[in-house]
């Protein structure tokens, strides 16, 4: 092929500009919108599975296995029903039972949910490869109205070891019913997971309670002085429990003990099972998603066999004058599939980067509210992106060139317009 | 040696629909000849333009240029006798309109090998040759890197001249050039194109119903007599 020829194919797109630009435009927004989705889901993927690892068994009130996985684990949802106090410790006092962690939630601290555990959970709680939670600053709680923050929380709303803080009611964003009159002390400051943990407030169980003590009948318990009970702060309820077993050809058994248990209606679910539960669910989604986002880019494509094709008829003349001057029909067919793959190279091109740099704005806001990683850098799947849409540029090209070659050749000379 | 740049023979041209347009016994135009072919629309001229550039395949008969046959089963061979020794200009619309002033001079080149090393060593060299040959035919220097879709109609002709002249071609073929110019810039074209043609020593074809412009040919020749189409046998 001619290189001549493609410095003639982009003076043509640079004459023709506008026309050219929104063709350009066109493959840049499907390309965009194509790789945000790719990166979104991918993203989305890699911090689910990384949330969670070492816990064999999550126990909640009887439900779907993937509501209990979202609201004791991702802190998504609500729970729809709490599991009682006597029936946990039956379960973690069970043979083949390793260790044992109740979760409490129901409260929140500016948006940030409450997690009412035991001290045991940041020896048990992992994440990613079975990385366990650092502590940033400070310690764990060793006792009430202390609180250890992730680290997202930390650093949004500016805490420093020692300050003080209030919980609320609720899980909502905007609270209406504080709990007034109980300050908690911040003790600890988690180092970042990646995971709900950066985004929750840890206080013992016992503080839970203390807090809750008066508020029987769901509502604030008006000018009642708290009382100041040194005796049981046993809770009556938890919402679930994390639970890891000594041997893990135990973990099926107990599963089905726990979902059978006779006092209570329990559901007991291994966080990988529920996970895969969840992907086939969302799976359906984001294959919908990706053949939308592929229609898109079909249509970004189209819209360069548009502009070419609808352009042939005024530039007869054009390749009439090329053809005299010595153009081989090969190289009039060359020239628009010259033009057509520069349209769908820069479009990628400009896609990609566009899709970069609103990733890098975004991602910081995703991380923190989400703790979900969009991806660094581009990688391979730009790379083939690139590839795919220049081909395909340069396929979409062949049929306006092949039109313009069929008129060169019928014209000779002498176009008839 | 000289050599006869076109030679037509026993030329029979019919279009579908079995019109015979041109039936030609013999035609030729000899070695830095310039002929003034005086042909009326209608009368066959576009056809033999098209077959003697090598665009339409030759049907029976024989055409040749500077020794080489317009092989009808061989348009690349076609193509690139055209590219290499045939320069045209036609009555409008000459120009590729992205193209400056230069840009449109210097495409033959990008065609032809010939013509690129004929026109310069290197790229300065060519850009100069093209200039030389716009600022020969009267184009003033503020007009070169103009986009040639905002010049004016007599200056696309003269920058068509300067393009079908680049590489010193051995043919250059002129189809109404003239027609769409007043006058003045008619006989003052006419009087570059065929100085330079001469002084490149290129054969000069100048196809025209203006007969009043032939007396500034080597030759007249009038298509209508040559061509017996559509005669009774």
């Amino acid at each position: 092929m001619n290189p001549a020829l493609l410095r003639l194919a982009w003076k043509s797109l640079i004459n023709r500009g506008t026309s050219a630009a929104l063709t350009v435009l066109a493959v840049t927004l499907s390309v965009t919108l194509f790789l945000s989705v790719e990166r979104i889901q991918s993203g989305v993927r890699t911090s689910f599975n990384s949330t969670i690892s070492g816990t064999d068994i999550i126990v909640g009130a009887r439900g779907g296995a993937i509501n209990l996985l979202l609201y004791s684990v991702f802190r998504l949802g609500d729970p729809t029903a709490n599991i009682g106090w006597q029936s946990y410790q039956r379960i973690a006092g069970a043979p083949g039972v390793a260790w044992a962690v109740p979760i409490s939630l129901g409260d929140s601290h500016r948006g940030y949910r409450v997690v009412g555990t035991t001290p045991e959970y940041f020896d048990h709680y992992r994440y990613g490869r079975d990385l366990p939670l650092g502590f940033a600053e400070g310690e764990r709680f060793d006792g009430t109205y202390q609180a250890v923050l992730g680290s997202e929380v930390a650093r949004q709303l500016g805490y420093e070891l020692g300050d003080e803080i209030l919980l609320s009611h609720g899980i909502g964003e905007i609270s209406f019913a504080e709990h007034t009159g109980h300050d908690f002390t911040v003790t600890g400051i988690l180092a970042p997971s990646g995971t709900p943990v950066d985004r929750s407030v840890h206080v013992s169980l016992e503080s839970i309670e203390l807090i809750h003590v008066g508020w029987d009948t769901g509502v604030a318990p008006g000018a009642r002085q708290p009382r100041e009970d040194s005796g049981e702060l046993e809770p009556e309820t938890i919402t679930a429990a994390f639970i890891g077993v000594q041997s893990p050809i135990r973990t099926l058994s107990l599963q089905r003990q726990i979902n059978t248990f006779p006092d209570e209606a329990l559901s007991a679910v291994m966080p990988g099972v529920a996970l895969t539960q969840l992907w086939q669910i969302v799976g359906a989604g984001e294959r919908a998603f990706r053949v939308i986002s592929l229609l898109v880019l079909l249509v970004g494509l189209i819209s360069i066999l548009t502009a070419l094709t609808s352009g042939l008829n005024e530039r007869r003349r054009e390749m009439a004058v090329l053809r005299a001057t010595g153009a081989k029909p090969r190289d009039i067919f060359s020239l628009l599939v010259l033009e057509a793959t520069s349209l769908a190279a820069i479009g990628a091109v400009i896609g990609i980067v566009v899709t970069q740099v609103a990733v890098g704005i975004v991602a910081s806001i995703v991380r923190t509210r989400y703790g979900m990683e969009l991806g660094g850098m581009p990688g391979l799947m730009e790379l083939y992106v690139l590839l795919a849409v220049t081909f395909a540029g340069a396929a979409a090209g062949m049929l306006p060139a092949w039109q313009a070659q069929r008129n060169a050749l019928s014209d000779g000379l002498t176009p008839k317009l | 040696m000289t050599q006869t740049t076109v030679k037509v023979q026993d030329l029979r041209h019919t279009w579908p629909g079995g019109n015979e347009v041109l039936a030609i016994d013999s035609f030729a135009l000899e070695h830095g000849e310039s002929v003034f072919l005086a042909g009326p629309s209608g009368s066959g001229k576009s056809t033999l333009l098209g077959l003697i550039a090598g665009i339409t395949p030759v049907q029976t008969g024989s055409i040749e240029v500077l020794g080489q046959r317009m092989d009808p089963a061989r348009p690349q061979a076609r193509d690139r006798l055209r590219a290499d020794q045939i320069g045209m200009i036609f009555q409008l619309f000459n120009l590729v309109p992205y193209l400056t002033a230069v840009d449109n001079v210097l495409l033959p080149l990008t065609f032809s090998d010939r013509r690129d090393k004929a026109a310069g060593a290197d790229a300065a060299a060519k850009q100069a040759e093209a200039k030389r040959l716009l600022g020969a035919l009267g184009l003033a220097e503020e007009t070169w890197e103009r986009a040639s879709s905002n010049l004016s109609v007599g200056q696309q002709q003269r920058v068509g001249a300067a393009r079908a002249l680049i590489g010193s071609p051995g043919l250059i073929v002129a189809d109404e050039p003239t027609s769409a110019l007043d006058d003045d810039s008619r006989d003052d074209f006419l009087n570059l194109l065929s100085g330079i043609a001469r002084e490149n020593g290129a054969s000069l074809l100048f196809v025209s119903h203006d007969r009043s412009l032939a007396t500034r040919f080597d030759r007249f020749a009038d298509l209508a007599e040559i061509n017996h189409a559509g005669e009774m046998a």
